[in-house]
């Protein structure tokens, strides 16, 4: 009898679990659009790449046909700008990447190595020396930036002064270009996605691996050869990022997506897909802000489309 | 006077047929990969892979942000 109550006990609790679960898994999500920045002359943006937001959601962007970066309040009204052409300090040949973090902007190119610290004034405030150019950084805490390099197979982590101090390997095989990823360290763990493969995955910060995701059913990507090059034609992913509150991944797809550069796939920490957003024009990146707004490329890179974020649970 | 008249048409059709084909090459000619071969003709020395980085950065650059937008 008391075998049968544990049982019976037991099964309560699995059922509970599981409901709780599903639950989990059965997040919908839909956007809805809540601002466009860029469509009056004093706001005007020429190409933008980067995007970040501060802890008040102003947002900044660099322009890259500009040299510049630009800064607007979270409604879109257009701030301040600083940049020009050129290599000294506060200049730019290509703006790229752009990160705010603890009250700097920190500023990277998209083909010359170093980062550009400046203060949410767009005042100039030091450079950060590396030896290569990023695909991507984060900004990760004690003076440190991880970064993604366009060849190799490991984050590799910088101090202030632009030392190698540590590397997380994240692919055993040194595959030419193909494992260039974007990624994010989120607390403990390293998210990546591929640029060239079909492949996000999530690991600890010595790079163990936790899994490995294959959303796009591709076994690998249609290859081009020029000159002594063997160039990979189509983009798996763009960007990985994540929510404020919901602790969701947010993978930007690219040309294999069923709408190209326009889906974003969404999944759990624990890698399970929960749904896949689809975006009313391409975009090159994605950038969700401490409100759950998301912010896309619109109208070519001179327009920014803001988006609200809802959730159905 | 017959065969006057025809080169006369055939020089148009010539010029024509010239005009599509260099509309068709110019239409063609915009990609991520002649982009990447034109910097390497252009910037960097084939022989030495190491000099193409650039190249090749400006390649993963144009897939990701021009690409899908043309």
């Amino acid at each position: 009898m008391n075998n049968k109550k544990k049982k019976f006990k037991v099964f309560l609790l699995l059922f509970f679990i599981s409901l709780v679960f599903s639950k989990a898994q059965d997040v919908k999500i839909k956007i809805k659009e809540v601002l466009t920045i860029g469509n009056d002359p004093k706001s005007i943006i020429f190409q933008w790449v980067g995007l970040t937001t501060d802890q008040e959601n102003s947002i900044y962007i660099t322009d890259l046909k500009e040299y510049s970066v630009k800064k607007y309040d979270p409604d879109g009204k257009f701030i301040k700008r600083t940049g020009r052409k050129g290599q000294g300090p506060g200049e730019f040949l290509t703006p790229g990447p752009i990160q705010f973090y603890d009250g700097f902007l920190y500023i990277g190119q998209i083909q010359h190595p170093g980062i550009q610290v400046f203060d949410t004034e767009l005042n100039y405030i030091k450079s950060i020396p590396l030896k290569q150019p990023l695909i991507s950084f984060q900004v990760i805490g004690n003076e440190q930036i991880a970064g993604s390099m366009f060849m190799g197979n490991k984050i590799q982590l910088y101090d202030f002064k632009g030392r190698e101090i540590n590397a997380i390997p994240y692919i055993q095989n040194d595959d030419f270009m193909l494992n260039a990823v974007e990624f994010r360290i989120n607390k403990e763990n390293l998210y990546i996605c591929f640029q060239w493969k079909d492949i996000i995955s999530k690991l600890s910060l010595t790079g163990k691996k936790i899994w490995e995701r294959n959303i796009l059913k591709v076994k690998k990507v249609k290859t081009k050869k020029i000159k002594n090059f063997t160039l990979p034609q189509d983009i798996c992913f763009k960007t990985i990022t994540f929510d404020c509150d919901k602790n969701l991944i947010y993978v930007l797809g690219g040309h294999l997506s069923e709408n190209a550069s326009r889906d974003i796939y969404v999944l759990t920490q624990e890698g399970k897909w929960v749904d896949t957003i689809t975006l009313p024009e391409p975009t090159h990146t994605i950038h969700i802000d401490s409100e759950n707004f998301l912010l896309s490329r619109s109208e070519y890179g001179t327009l920014i489309k803001k988006f609200k974020l809802i959730f159905n649970e | 006077m017959f065969l006057c008249k025809g080169k006369k048409y055939l020089i148009v059709i010539l010029v024509f047929l010239l005009f599509i084909g260099s509309t068709q090459t110019l239409k063609a000619e915009w990609t991520c990969e002649n982009a990447f071969d034109l910097c390497l003709i252009t910037q960097w020395n084939v022989n030495n892979p190491g000099e193409a980085v650039r190249c090749l950065m400006g390649y993963s650059f144009c897939k990701n942000y021009v690409e899908p937008l043309l």
